[in-house]
């Protein structure tokens, strides 16, 4: 125990120094953000509990059918959060547990590796925790609150969470352990990128079952009606269904007894942690050394040959050999940045790892609209306007999706330089070349995306889309705008300590930081959303009395216009701006 | 041999330049009116205490921090009016080689061969002999994150030298090399100095200043405190300071007697108890 308070210490301090020590700002951001928390937990809360009081009023002659919807409503939140966690959490654990900075210290002092471990563990309970206490925690509070549960509710309900977060955290590290043991760092890494994306694919997957279960409900009573079907209550073996009993059975005190609710969700979480503490012991040191290595093995094996036969340093180089570049490229300072950040951006699987999930949420928004979409045979021109709403929704969504993936990759274009800016502050780059390879990139990760989509979209049955030479060149421009936006931000507020460690061969860090990713994705929204209004101008135009003269051609004509002479003004005022930061930047200034 | 490009290129050479070379941070003066010329192909050593403004001074030569006060001239150019010109015959090796991780060393180089457009075909054949020679070849296809300190400092001079630069600056470029790597970089900095390349270069370790240096600047709280050969510091210091004259000084008493070693008194009177 002592050693595990000792191994707490070093995170409890950081965490006490975040809001008593440092500057005013930083204690000011320390606080806005438990704010942020808070309100959204408010907010979840007031809306948990309107629901309960509604379906209490619908339903409270039906009492049975009532319970079954509770149930399945609260079974259906807990699974949600698990999910959440399940889908950002793994990859969380593994980096709380084998990339952190002080385990190289820690472990290399008298401490038990198992105190470690717990002090590891505990943190990332407690991280989880947090989550879950905001999302499942607040819609618990306002169930309870609309049936005016006692005081002992509450902290019942926390505790359960405890339990909850307990049981989800010791498994996954207990999963991660098991996996490091017996797989090397940098593929371990890949594996565990691929198992969360497969969790959120299935999560995915099951969002669309259920909804393709449910009959489209056109009302709030159809809607509940529904949720009394979905079976997810009757799974009584799963650790969502003990928490929503638990939740009841504190609230209501009758339906569920607490060996099927409280007793069972207790001893999981109990004894998932004995089982990962158990594993620690065994695997805990070995599983970290082998995070730290990053040499395949085929290179270790290439090595060990050229080591055993004695041919290390003394052969002359044959004439193929004295040539290690490809050779026949005329030299570039735009493509040689171009090319080694897109190197980077390939081997760092957290950054792409966000294109794939955006673009499994694409295909699953095509499903869906393929779905339900179809002509209204009784009512053409009603069917005319949604088509044409729903085209443009698409088009625009594509480059949200870009956005999206824009704040996670070409958003930190510079930032990705890292501890490495010195080289590029030290060698004869052209501001303009090196802010065009930036923009370059920044453009192709999150253009690449919206493409893909809208080909994806194009290629649909039912699905509306605009003919592809419309399309593309508008994604290609407005593309470009988001790509300079997002970078013109980068160039001024560059993190470079973030791109660091995420250069880091280990991975050493996890991803950009959900604070920057949200600033990014407002930057970038705002000039989608202004093209938006500038490409829709045809439609709404003739409501302007400003423009009601005016002929649909000419509309279409001065759409086009205002279109590109933005594209143009937006690029040339940020590569303007960047570039004149970016020579100050390249002396130190 | 690698490195024999270079003479040709250095002819006429003017070296480095500083006048009145002057960075503050807020209120704290890191260099104060630094004045310092070192010639084509010099061997110049720069000493000082640690936060004497070493790095700083380097930082400002190679063009990556801009001066409060002065200039700085690479053979003859304004490094802060043309800095594109002065940065291609500059190379620079930092004290802590942070080099891009996910990169291999072939594809490092290859970069740094397209920024400085050099030939391709040449800068190819010179990487690997630059890599043959620093004992890199054999993992020249792996990514350098896996590699230790030493070997990312081997890389970072392998890509300093790989345009052929007419200056080098290095930021303690020993520090964590093994001596067999310590003594290879020796040779290859003396080596780089006959054929007419400007090594300007920071340490603490006073042996090699000894025994390499062409000429010593001992720089301390961002004042040059001297400046010549090790024979001109040492019969300068005898003059300044009663209790050296008549001794045979090493450069560590020197360095200690200009820039007021009273830390080292202290540490010497708690071992003897």
């Amino acid at each position: 125990m002592r050693d595990l308070l000792i191994a707490l210490r070093p995170d409890w301090l950081a965490f006490r120094n975040s809001f008593m020590a440092g500057s005013a700002k930083k204690k000011l951001s320390a606080f806005g953000q438990i704010g942020v928390l808070v309100v959204v937990a408010w907010l979840i809360a007031v809306g948990a509990f309107k629901a309960t009081v509604f379906a209490r009023e619908v339903f409270g002659n039906y009492l049975d059918l009532l319970h079954l919807i509770e149930l399945n409503l609260l079974s259906s939140v807990s699974l949600a959060g698990f999910v959440f966690l399940l889908m950002t959490g793994v990859r969380d654990i593994y980096s709380s547990f084998y990339e952190s900075g002080d385990l190289a210290y820690l472990l290399s002092t008298p401490l038990r590796v198992e105190a470690v471990f717990f002090a590891k563990l505990f943190k990332s309970m407690l991280s989880n925790l947090l989550i879950l206490a905001m999302f499942e925690g607040a819609a618990f509070a306002g169930y309870g609150a609309a049936y005016g549960a006692g005081a002992l509710y509450y902290p019942a309900a926390l505790v359960s969470l405890v339990f909850a977060s307990a049981l989800f955290t010791a498994l996954s590290s207990a999963l991660v352990m098991v996996i490091m043991r017996f797989v090397p760092g940098q593929r371990m890494k890949q594996l565990v990128m691929v198992a969360s994306l497969s969790l959120s694919a299935v999560f995915l997957f099951i969002s669309q079952w259920i909804s393709a279960r449910t009959t489209s409900p056109s009302d709030s009573i159809q809607l509940l009606q529904s949720a009394g079907q979905w079976q997810l209550g009757k799974m009584n073996y799963m650790p969502h269904v003990w928490l929503a009993k638990t939740v009841i059975a504190f609230a209501k005190k009758y339906d569920y007894g607490m060996l099927e609710s409280f007793v069972p969700l207790a001893a999981a979480g109990i004894v998932s942690v004995l089982i990962a503490g158990f594993l620690a012991k065994h695997t805990f040191l070995t599983g970290w050394s082998s995070s730290q290595e990053v040499e395949a093995r085929r290179r270790r094996r290439e090595r060990a040959a050229v080591q055993e036969t004695g041919r290390e340093g003394r052969s002359v180089p044959s004439a193929a050999e004295s040539q290690v570049f490809a050779l026949g490229k005329k030299p570039s300072e735009f493509l040689a940045v171009l090319r080694k950040d897109l190197l980077v951006l390939l081997r760092t699987p957290t950054m792409w790892y966000s294109i794939v999930v955006v673009l499994i949420v694409m295909g699953f928004m095509g499903f869906n609209i393929s779905r339900s979409s179809g002509i209204d045979e009784f009512n053409p021109e009603a069917a005319e306007v949604e088509a044409t709403a729903l085209k443009a929704l698409l088009l625009f969504m594509s480059l949200f999706m870009g956005a999206s993936v824009n704040a996670r990759s070409g958003s930190i274009a510079v930032s990705l330089e890292g501890n490495s800016w010195w080289m590029i502050q030290s060698m004869p780059i052209r501001p303009g070349a090196y802010y065009r390879s930036k923009l370059a990139f920044s453009f192709l990760t999150s253009s690449a995306v919206s493409l893909l989509a809208i080909a994806v979209l194009s290629l649909m049955p039912n699905v509306p889309s605009y003919p592809l030479y419309i399309s593309i060149p508008v994604v290609i421009a407005v593309g470009s705008v988001l790509a300079a936006s997002s970078l013109l931000i980068d160039i001024f507020y560059p993190d470079f300590s973030l791109a660091g460690s995420l250069n880091d061969p280990t991975g050493r860090r996890r991803n950009v930081p959900v604070g920057r990713q949200m600033i990014s994705l407002v930057v970038s929204v705002l000039p989608v959303l202004l093209f938006g209004a500038v490409f829709a101008f045809p439609f709404y135009y003739s409501g302007l009395r400003l423009f009601a003269w005016v002929s649909p051609s000419v509309a279409k004509a001065v759409t086009v216009a205002v279109f590109i002479g933005l594209t143009i003004a937006a690029n040339w005022v940020c590569y303007a701006l960047g570039t004149k930061r970016l020579s100050q930047m390249f002396v130190g200034a | 041999m690698a490195l024999a490009a270079v003479r040709s290129s250095s002819e006429g050479f003017q070296g480095i330049r500083t006048e009145g070379l002057t960075k503050r941070f807020g209120s704290r003066t890191a260099v104060d009116g630094l004045d310092l010329q070192v010639n084509a192909g010099e061997l110049f050593c720069f000493l000082g205490p640690n936060g004497a403004g070493k790095t700083t001074t380097i930082k400002m030569i190679i063009g990556t921090l801009v001066p409060t006060e002065g200039r700085v001239f690479v053979d003859g150019i304004d490094v802060y009016k043309e800095p594109l010109k002065a940065k291609q015959i500059l190379g620079y090796v930092p004290d802590q080689p942070n080099l891009y991780e996910k990169l291999t060393p072939v594809e490092f180089l290859s970069f740094i061969a397209d920024v400085y457009r050099l030939d391709k075909a040449r800068a190819s054949k010179r990487a690997n002999e630059l890599l043959e020679m620093f004992g890199l070849s054999s993992r020249k296809h792996e990514q350098m994150g896996s590699f230790s300190h030493g070997m990312k400092q081997k890389m970072a001079l392998t890509a300093a030298l790989l345009h052929e630069p007419k200056v080098l600056l290095l930021d303690e470029p020993t520090v964590g090399l093994d001596p067999k790597s310590a003594r290879i970089i020796k040779d290859i900095l003396r080596g780089l100095c006959d054929r007419g390349v400007t090594v300007f270069m920071s340490t603490h370790i006073l042996e090699i200043a000894e025994r390499m240096a062409d000429r010593v600047g001992i720089i301390q709280n961002g004042k040059l405190r001297a400046v010549g050969t090790v024979d001109e510091l040492r019969s300068f210091a005898q003059k300044s300071s009663e209790k050296l004259q008549g001794t045979q000084m090493t450069l560590e008493d020197l360095f200690l007697e200009l820039t007021g070693g009273t830390e080292y008194e202290e540490v010497a009177r708690y071992l003897e108890g």
